[in-house]
């Protein structure tokens, strides 16, 4: 079965993305909507030549390159990030780190216990001594600071 | 002799030991500072500055200059390491610093960045000792029409020459264009886009962006490819410093051009180093005898970015030191600054206070220099010892410090997220062949081409078509068609002689 070319699939949801940009900019004021229809006018246009020129490559050299190079590891670093950042606002940022950095290493093939520990351990000491301490920027409270605050 | 008695008079206060002391302490922490993603010069002069209300004021200033040169060159650290910019400027860097360093050439590409940050830096300050009350005269001539069509022309040159395929390089630009209008509209504080979310409101920092499209992409390709990164670590291949600084010849033309962009933009109010060092690179590229090279880890592009956005450093600060009118947001917050230790900018700063103004430009000078051996030395062999971490380790720390980046620009945790939704745009992209720069480059101009364009509009009172009919856009225009017409329709004549020869 043939599949259908990224360029395909990339100027079609171009189009359809700023065609509903083109709607909803239309209910702006007078002003305020010039410059997005000046932006979101071509994007359509655009969107369908890159569509029709995709298909056309595809029809005459059956060209299409595959998207993922491996949709597993894709989906492994993608879900890691998302859990770290839904456990960035209930564990704190240094918690979730400690926890991040030798779970996707060693989900990754990386099993080398002492260079794990040692390069979180000094990832989370420069985290805290510059941001926290020297600059004072506020991170995500910890989780241990809450238990231990109520 | 007027010129350099007031800068001879300001020498001695600038070379005591605390000044000097302040000087090398505030390039080191702008180099952390400019390394790190989220963190900018901007946020750390605005942080530390309370510290200074105790100083002497020449003091106060000479920490403040060498932040902003060390952040500016501390920037291009990740860029070329880790493809992260961690400066908006850096963004550039990325394009060939990256490449190089996978090339196992990472030293090399730290010390042309080193040299060229350094080089413009110091260019950047002697224009403004020389050329700071004539220059700022530019700023007065140049009103909202012509601000706008310098804001197209940069667009419009990036668009056509950074992507190898013009659809999809003029797409990437409006993709850009569009996210710089999320929030409240320049004029009337119309909500555009924010679809009822409060944090948009205020639209969407460069940073999140930056740090969402550059730094997450290569976090997820590497990862597809752990078979090759388990394990593998990448060469540094510094080269002997000496060596470096005799290549120094081969990159004048580069900076030359780098020289003008810097200035001429630092001297426009809303206009930043970032969008330097686009045009800068674009002009190099266009020079090379080789342009096919640039992108793949060509060192005149590191060294167009690099040179171009710290030759606008000092010349951001001519309009605020001269006019009050700060040109930049670091310059916004060096006011600040000035205000606190009792200076007030404008012409009058030069009559009552000329040993401490003439003082801060030989910081800036100074700051520049010390940039070679501090940066040349520590930081870059410290910085560059990223690379020797084996890949599988390295992407899980990219993803937390793109974390915490993104969450120390506003404090937000809706930010975080939003990075991570640019992180898979950015993929997305890279995988389709849209290049992530113009997208980058219309978030930093798409505002400011805008406000102008409306501005220009408002003030088109007796409909005499001021977008086109003053002599200054007449130029920008004209320039704006040799640009982006004559390379295609030239490249089109080329290719038929080819096949007909």
């Amino acid at each position: 079965m043939k599949s259908i070319h990224n360029d395909v699939v990339l100027g079609t949801s171009v189009a359809i993305l700023a065609a509903l940009g083109i709607h909803r900019a239309l209910g702006f004021g007078a002003d305020a909507r010039v410059f997005p229809l000046l932006v979101l006018g071509p994007a359509v246009l655009l969107g369908l030549l890159i569509a029709v020129r995709g298909y056309l490559k595809q029809t005459r050299t059956g060209d299409n390159p595959d998207f993922f190079a491996s949709p597993g590891r894709f989906f492994l670093v993608a879900g890691v990030m998302a859990l770290a950042l839904i456990g960035l606002k209930y564990l704190g940022f240094l918690t979730t780190s400690a926890l991040t950095v030798p779970l996707l290493s060693v989900t990754l093939g990386y099993r080398r216990a002492l260079p794990i520990l040692a390069t979180t351990a000094g990832f989370l000491a420069m985290v805290y001594i510059v941001f926290i301490q020297i600059l004072s920027r506020p991170l995500p409270a910890e989780i241990w600071t809450r238990l231990g605050g109520s | 002799m007027d010129l350099f008695s007031p800068l001879l008079d300001a020498l001695p206060a600038v070379l005591t030991f605390p000044n000097l002391l302040a000087m090398v302490g505030g390039v080191l922490v702008g180099i952390v500072v400019g390394s790190l993603p989220g963190l900018t010069a901007t946020m750390s002069i605005a942080v530390l500055l309370p510290l200074t209300f105790t100083m002497d004021p020449l003091v106060a200033l000479g920490m403040m200059a060498g932040i902003y040169n060390g952040a500016m060159y501390g920037g291009a650290i990740p860029a070329i390491l880790l493809r992260i910019p961690g400066t908006p400027a850096a963004i550039v860097t990325t394009f060939d610093g990256y490449p190089l360093a996978q090339q196992g050439r990472a030293g090399y590409a730290l010390q042309i960045a080193l040299l060229s940050s350094a080089f413009g830096g110091m260019m950047s300050a002697i224009a403004m000792m020389v050329l700071a009350p004539p220059l700022s005269l530019v700023t007065l001539a140049f009103g909202p029409p012509e601000v706008f069509w310098v804001g197209i022309f940069g667009m419009a040159a990036v668009a056509v020459f950074l992507g190898e395929d013009l659809p999809k390089g003029m797409l990437s630009a409006l993709i850009g264009l569009f996210i710089g209008m999320v929030g409240l509209d320049p004029v009337m504080s119309t909500d555009r886009f924010t679809f009822g979310q409060l944090e948009l409101e205020s639209g969407i920092d460069i940073v999140v962006l930056m740090v969402g499209l550059y730094a997450i992409p290569p976090c997820l390709e590497m990862a597809e490819d752990t078979a090759r990164a388990v394990g593998a670590r990448i060469r540094l291949d510094f080269q002997p410093f000496l060596k470096t600084m005799r290549e120094i010849p081969r990159y004048f033309r580069i900076w030359s051009w780098a020289y003008f962009y810097g200035i001429f933009v630092g001297l426009l109010p809303g206009a930043s180093g970032s969008f330097v060092s686009f045009l800068a690179y674009e002009r190099a590229k266009r020079m090379s005898k080789d342009p096919e090279s640039f992108g793949k880890g060509n060192p005149e592009g590191i060294a167009a970015s690099e040179f171009g956005n710290n030759a606008d450093n000092a010349a951001a600060l001519i309009p605020t030191v001269t006019l009050g009118i700060p040109g930049s947001s670091v310059a916004a917050v060096i006011m600040g600054g000035l205000l606190v230790h009792g200076l007030q900018p404008g012409p009058d700063l030069f009559r009552n206070s000329a040993d401490i103004i003439y003082g801060f430009m030989i910081q800036m000078f100074l700051t520049s220099l010390i940039l070679i051996p501090l940066g040349g030395s520590f930081a870059t062999n410290l910085f560059a010892q990223v690379l020797r971490i084996p890949r599988p380790l390295l992407i899980p720390l990219i993803i937390c410090l793109s974390i915490v980046g993104a969450y120390c620009v506003q404090n937000s945790l809706f930010d975080v997220w939003l990075m991570f939704g640019f992180g898979l745009l950015g993929y997305v992209m890279s995988k389709t062949g849209l290049p992530l720069a113009p997208v980058a480059l219309g978030v930093i101009l798409g505002p400011l081409i805008e406000s102008n364009l409306r501005l220009s509009l408002l003030l088109d009172v007796r409909n005499e078509h001021i977008l086109f009919t003053r002599p200054i856009c007449m130029v920008l225009i004209a320039l704006l068609v040799l640009t982006t017409v004559l390379p295609p329709v030239w490249k089109h004549i080329r290719a038929r002689r080819a096949r007909q020869a």
